[in-house]
């Protein structure tokens, strides 16, 4: 029976789980190697394919924030669907030394993010005439995503724990770390920058799926 | 499309966009090797085989718009 995997915790987290899941189907969990996984089993791909991606995408996401308001996961990629579960528990025995590293040290963490679109952030657009017009333009607006990435990470600095930013179609997406007392702080100093800077944008709080690896910075 | 009940739950809660939460559940996370089906308005998008990542629904529908375009082969 195949099942769609929502997300993974600590198996010791102490967290109330939603009624049901995607199309209303109950959810379960499946503990193993300390860590605790939620899915919930559906008839076949196909009863899973006919249900609406839209609908099927924020019940999904509820389900994960709901959990992840209590404690700190992982999240799968939506829609992340396996065989059985065994199929989920062979990945877990695969991957889950680096998973419990990753929950250990995100524990408290949340990810908040700021999408810096490049028409209204950088008055790009403009039409060019040649191919070295194109790269002087692509360079300016390159630098100016960065200078507006740099702003807010100025602006917030005193909360942020971690910060990346990459250049995203159409624009910038910067991802920052904190600690989940410091959300208000971080959104307050964040949207008071935003609010003179068109087309930047906060989101979030979200499972600090970016920072799951460590990299050097 | 989204059900209203659906989005009302969601409002208040974060500050966050429809559009932000489908571009996370389809972008960010752990991804397991497997097949994937994404329909939309009870149209099959995006079938992917093993080890394929999804695309978002954003591309795909842009994909479909330059599908969709009467002159898009006059143009080659």
């Amino acid at each position: 029976m195949p099942l769609l995997a929502y997300c993974m915790m600590d198996a010791t987290a102490m967290v109330e789980v939603p009624s049901a899941g995607v199309a209303g189907v109950r959810i379960e969990e499946l503990q193993e190697f300390g860590l605790r996984c939620y899915f919930s089993r559906f008839e076949s791909r196909e009863h899973l394919s006919r249900i609406p991606a839209v609908e099927s995408a924020l019940a999904f996401h509820q389900v994960v924030q709901a959990l992840f308001r209590q404690a700190a996961l992982i999240s799968f990629r939506f829609p992340t669907v396996l065989e059985n579960q065994e199929e989920l528990r062979q990945h877990l025995r695969e991957h889950a030394p680096r998973y419990a590293k990753a929950l250990t040290r995100l524990r408290h963490m949340v990810q908040m993010e700021i999408n810096i679109s490049m028409g209204q952030a950088t008055g790009s657009g403009a039409e060019v005439a040649s191919g070295r017009e194109y790269l002087h333009q692509r360079r300016d607006q390159a630098a100016e995503l960065k200078a507006t990435s740099d702003k807010f990470f100025q602006a917030t600095r005193p909360w942020v724990v971690a910060w990346r930013d990459r250049q995203i179609d159409g624009g910038m997406r910067c991802y920052a770390l904190l600690h989940r007392d410091a959300v208000s702080c971080f959104q307050q100093a964040a949207q008071a920058l935003s609010q003179s800077l068109p087309g930047t944008r906060l989101s979030g709080p979200w499972p600090p799926a970016e920072f799951l690896e460590v990299k050097d910075s | 499309m989204a059900d209203n009940n659906l989005l009302a739950g969601l409002a208040g809660q974060d500050e966050v966009s429809l559009l932000d939460i489908l571009d996370h559940v389809l972008n960010a996370g752990v991804v397991i090797h497997g097949s994937l089906v994404i329909s939309l308005a009870g149209v099959d998008l995006v079938y992917m085989g093993l080890n394929v990542v999804l695309t978002s629904v954003e591309t795909a529908l842009r994909h479909m718009r330059l599908e969709q375009l009467p002159d898009r082969a006059g143009r080659r």
